[in-house]
């Protein structure tokens, strides 16, 4: 009777122990996945993720109405192409192609480059004074200011696009930011 | 131990717990490997909402006109889409909602291929997809939302909506009120009153009003009946109610009209009043109510006075007064003089007939227009000169009643102690008597003189009062006089007296034997003068109270007093018993019958205030009285009175009488010693003019309707204007029947109590001098709807508040719109044939529309119509807005087929249904 009592308390002591290493085994490996995950991610990722976030905010605020409601060149100070209700104003995007890139950046608040345009569903880039805004010492191949058609941006490894919709002429069409780094 | 079996178990136990343990962070690696992947991910996502969104927004903001679609433009064009209004989203929710999903389908195919090829979208309504591919999403799905009201599955999406528009009848009724000022006299008077130009029918006339005398009615010189004063209801501080002989309406004309009261009564006057016509008019709007638009102009005309001028009156004015004339006609041999508020603005002494003009240059001077405008403002326009001045009179009807018991034989200061003597034969009779003898007072037999019986004998007390020291009766009769001399010093009071003892049958003529003993004064009554206004009269009977006599019948001298009053008193005037006793009641008295003496004391004098409305006070008067019984006797707003010694009788009696004074003083006439009455003439085409910017500006479409509250039925005095949501007031008009009072104060209280709606005192402190408004005006923003609490109240001078009159009420003016606006929506919008009650008891039928050839019979009351009809739910609305008084009577009177009702009814209106879910999926 007394030695099976002994051989179940050395059974339980081991148990115990494995049990005990068992945790710190899971927490050593969690916590050094936790430490490291962060790292997992590659930089370009963090930077298309960055540039994400700045051409969706310069889409949205172009989806709006801007501030002032009827802005002009001397008076914005937030940029917005519609009326509120998804209506483009064509002044307003005539407006935009005449700011300086400078100034925009400021508006928009962002560092990346970019280039906004419109586009029907038929993928036909719109005039509106100038094709698309962008900066003046635009690099990006075949993007032209008077040029509209054959909007490419093969060539840069970081791009990423927002698009929004919006009304123009009784017709839903695309309202698109690339951003770059 | 354990063995190797037990050490190899152990062992893989361990390993399995270590195994566990990497499995287990194996999986939470992967999975927060996934979760990594996913939340860097997250940002594709984002195109996702942007589609949704915008494609829900553009779906709910961009209406069928602003779309170019052929489809569209075909489905406008044959009537399947009404309203191009609508946003692609209504529309295609509508197509939905009828279960023509090929249509909606068609029209959101609008949104086809603007999205990438990689990205779905499906639009959802009520969870059914209505456009967009049949298939699960792949990947991530995103979802945007909106409700849309009005929308149900299987549900009618449109209906239709009525409105109402009266746009000319054959006639309705009405009401035109001309009013008497707070005191109109002192002679033949005629008013100015205005009645529709368009005069269909007079259907009734009332008149109420508060006269001092018996009169004549003369309507445009046609003789309208004669009427008696108090013979409808009137009395003190309440008037008459006359509902004139339908045989004299044909003497109502249309437009300007004269009423003419001829009085059987040299000085006669009204305290306010008023005669309603009550008439039936095809004028929207007819002149016969104050109706207010743009800048105003009104006169508020004189009386026309034959006699002695004596105006207390008041005029409104309901806005912002800009200019002010007045134009007086008249003649008099006395100072004429008009006061507005407290300001004189004209003062003439000048014999013959006189046309004054006052500018405005001449009003603007003396007069604050600013404060004047939107209030009640007292109007004085008089007569009077040195020898003719403004004095108040009283109406006060007094009986004083005196004990003349034995006790008021005794000295007043000094007690009666006596001792029984030995027997005696009664006045020489063969009959028994012990006398008692005392220090100031003997009980003996005696020979004395009845005014009545002459020479007679009888046992009765004799007071021997020391030096400084006086018979209570000698009190009494100097109390009385200065009583009499209070009261009678008010011109128009008038007193009687009484004075009793007990019917004691113990009396002998002088010389005769035991059995020939009577009783003098059965009725326990000694002596009684009837009312007068005679202060030497009542003089000269009180100083034949030269002897008092035997014991205390209280309720005799209550009946005889409550008889001299209820004979010659009328229900106009202020009547007043005030009754003394030095003890307590000694004997019952015929005709009572509570069985006990002090009962019928109680009982004499509940009945002089409740049978006879007069007020019982009560005077004790020494130590030995019975104050319990004579404050129970006390009634009717009197007061019991305890006078212990000389000076308390004679004070009370004064303070007695100064009460009454108070409460019965001043009618507003004028006392003239020279010059003559039948002189004076105020013409009626005098009047007061004011232009001023009214407060209330009324749309020309709407119609007055004119409406009373019952009758306050309180004096204190006060009622609740109930007034419903929406109802616009154009006035209210408070009566008040002040008396020889004025009308000092009114309030409304709703959600803020006792706002200030008239206060006398604004413009004088001495209410002698200013005006006494019969009408009050109090503006409409003091009320609100629901209910409100008008309370007016009259006074002889500021704070002295005494209530006001039973039948006071308001008059108000609502302004009823001719039209009703959409209602609700309906299924269908047919019409019915309505049944109508007017309120002059006729009936009719009504096809409305009048184009409706159907069956449906409706009512308006009791209400009965149906429930899916808009153009049923129009004409309800409006025959409602017409019921003016709310009886299911109608107040504009229509003949068949006269009636014109413009029904506008709008179809294709929303219901609301719903509101359903629209919901655009965008998945890859």
């Amino acid at each position: 009777m007394s030695r099976l009592i002994r051989a179940g308390r050395a059974r339980a002591q081991i148990f115990y122990g494995d049990a005990f290493i068992a945790m710190l085994i899971f927490t050593l490996v969690a916590v050094l996945y936790l430490m490291l995950a962060g790292n997992f991610t590659s930089p370009d990722e963090r930077v298309l993720d960055a540039l994400s976030s700045d051409a969706d905010s310069i889409a949205s605020s172009l989806v709006s109405a801007g501030s002032p409601a009827n802005w002009n060149q001397d008076t914005v100070t937030s940029i917005g192409l519609t009326d509120g209700s998804y209506r483009l104003n064509p002044a307003k995007v005539a407006g935009l192609m005449n700011l300086s890139y400078n100034l925009t950046n400021n508006l928009f608040g962002i560092n990346a480059n970019y280039v906004i345009f419109l586009e029907d569903r038929q993928g036909n880039v719109l005039f509106f004074g100038k094709c698309v805004f962008s900066n003046t010492g635009l690099s990006v191949q075949n993007i032209s200011e008077y040029f509209c058609e054959n909007v490419t941006l093969t060539n840069q490894s970081r791009l990423v696009a927002s698009e929004r919709l919006v009304t123009h002429n009784s017709e839903i069409i695309k309202l698109i930011v690339y951003a770059w780094a | 131990m354990l063995g190797l079996e037990g050490m190899a178990m152990a062992c893989k136990k361990g390993f399995y717990f270590t195994i566990d343990a990497m499995i287990a962070a194996a999986l939470l690696i992967t999975g927060l490997t996934m979760g990594g992947a996913l939340y860097v991910r997250e940002s594709r996502t984002a195109a996702l909402e942007h589609y949704s969104q915008d494609l829900l927004g553009i779906l709910s903001s961009v209406k069928l006109y602003e779309v170019n679609s052929s489809f569209v433009s075909s489905l406008s064009a044959s009537g399947v889409i009404t309203d191009l209004n609508n946003t692609i989203l209504e529309q295609a929710g509508e197509f939905w909602a009828e279960d023509n999903l090929s249509m909606a389908l068609q029209l959101l195919n609008l949104t086809a291929g603007i999205l990438p090829a990689q990205f779905k979208y499906g639009i959802f309504f009520g969870n059914e997809l209505v456009y967009g591919p049949d298939e699960l999403p792949s990947t991530s799905l995103v979802s945007s939302k909106r409700l849309i009201s009005g929308l149900a599955k299987g549900k009618p999406v449109k209906g239709f909506s009525s409105r109402a528009v009266l746009t000319g009848f054959q006639a309705r009724s009405g009401s035109s009120y001309a009013y008497f000022g707070g005191f109109v006299g002192e002679g033949n008077l005629t008013l100015r009153f205005v009645l529709p130009d368009v005069l269909v029918d007079v259907t009734s006339a009332y008149l109420e009003l508060d006269a001092n005398a018996d009169f004549s009615l003369y309507v445009n010189d046609g003789f309208s009946g004669t009427y008696a004063k108090g013979s409808a209801g009137g009395g003190f501080m309440s008037a008459d109610k006359w509902q004139i002989n339908d045989s004299y309406l044909g003497n109502f004309v249309a437009g300007v009209n004269y009423v003419n009261l001829t009085f059987n009564a040299t000085r006669g006057y009204i305290g306010g009043g008023f005669l309603r016509v009550n008439y039936i008019t095809s004028e929207l709007n007819d002149s016969a109510v104050q109706f207010f638009t743009g800048t105003a102009s009104q006169r508020h005309y004189f009386p026309g006075i034959y006699g002695m001028i004596n105006l207390y009156d008041s005029f409104f004015v309901p806005g912002n007064i800009s200019s002010m004339s007045a134009h007086l006609h008249y003649q008099s041999d006395f100072n004429t003089f008009l006061t507005i508020g407290n300001v004189t603005v004209f003062s003439l002494s000048a014999p013959g007939e006189q046309i004054v003009d006052l500018s405005n240059d001449n009003l603007a001077s003396k007069l604050n227009y600013a404060y004047l405008s939107s209030k009640t403002v007292p109007l004085r326009l008089g007569s009077a000169t040195g020898n003719a001045t403004t004095i108040g009179i009283g109406v006060a009807d007094v009986v004083l009643a005196n004990d003349l018991s034995g006790s008021m034989e005794f000295c007043a200061k000094n007690p009666c102690s006596t001792a029984v003597q030995g027997p005696e034969r009664y006045c020489g009779t063969s009959g028994n008597y012990r006398p008692e003898t005392g220090t100031y007072c003997n009980w003996t037999t005696e020979n004395f003189t009845l005014p009545d019986d002459g020479a007679v004998c009888s046992a009765r007390w004799h007071a021997l009062c020391p030096v400084n020291d006086t018979r209570k009766i000698d009190i009494a009769i100097n109390a009385s006089k200065k009583f009499s001399s209070v009261l009678l010093g008010t011109l128009g009071n008038k007193m009687g007296m009484v004075s009793y003892t007990n019917p004691w049958d113990s009396v002998v003529p002088a010389g005769g034997s035991w059995t020939d003993r009577f009783a003098p004064f059965p009725d326990s009554i000694v002596s009684y003068l009837n009312l007068t206004g005679n202060a030497t009269e009542v003089s000269s009977h009180v100083d034949k109270y030269l002897d008092t006599y035997w014991g205390t019948c209280i309720c005799c001298g209550v009946t005889k007093a409550t008889e001299i009053i209820s004979s010659m008193s009328n229900p106009n005037r202020y009547k007043s018993i005030v009754i003394m006793s030095d003890g307590e009641a000694t004997d019952k008295c015929i005709g009572v019958g509570t069985g006990n003496a002090k009962t019928d004391a109680i009982e004499a004098a509940r009945r002089a205030c409740d049978e006879y409305n007069i007020s019982v006070n009560t005077v004790g008067f020494g130590t030995d009285v019975d104050a319990a019984t004579l404050q129970a006797m006390a009634c009717n707003n009197g007061t019991y009175y305890n006078a212990t010694s000389v000076d308390d009788l004679i004070s009370v009696y004064t303070h007695i009488a100064n009460m009454i004074n108070q409460v019965s003083y001043y009618e507003q006439v004028v006392n003239f010693t020279g010059g003559s009455t039948a002189a004076g003439v105020l013409y009626g085409d005098s009047y007061l003019e004011y232009n001023y910017t009214p407060n209330v500006v009324s749309d020309p479409g709407v119609i007055p309707a004119v409406l009373e509250t019952p009758r306050f039925g309180n004096n204190i005095s006060q009622a609740t204007l109930n007034l419903l949501a929406g109802m616009k007031l154009n006035d209210v008009r408070v009566t008040s029947y002040s008396g020889n009072k004025w009308t000092d104060n009114l309030t409304v209280t709703n959600s803020v109590a006792n706002r200030q709606a008239f206060k006398l005192q604004q413009f004088s402190d001495d209410y002698l001098v200013i005006g006494d408004p019969f009408v009050v005006y109090a503006r409409p923003d003091l009320f609100e709807a629901g209910d409100n609490l008008v309370r007016i109240s009259t006074a002889t001078s500021p704070g002295n508040y005494t209530g006001g009159s039973v039948d006071d009420k308001i008059i108000y003016t609502l302004l009823i719109p001719n039209f009703v606006s959409h209602g609700g929506v309906f299924s269908k919008a047919d019409g019915c044939v309505w049944q109508i009650q007017f309120e002059d008891g006729t009936n009719a039928t009504f096809a409305l529309p009048g184009s409706y050839s159907g069956t449906e019979q409706c009512s308006f009351s009791p209400k009965s119509y149906s429930p899916n009809d808009a153009v049923d739910d129009s004409i309800y609305r409006l025959l409602t807005l017409l019921d003016f008084d709310n009886d299911g009577l109608l107040d504009a009177k229509f003949s068949a087929g006269e009636l014109d009702v413009n029904l506008l009814t709008l179809s294709s209106v929303p219901f609301l249904w719903g509101p359903t879910i629209a919901e655009v999926r965008v998945w890859q």
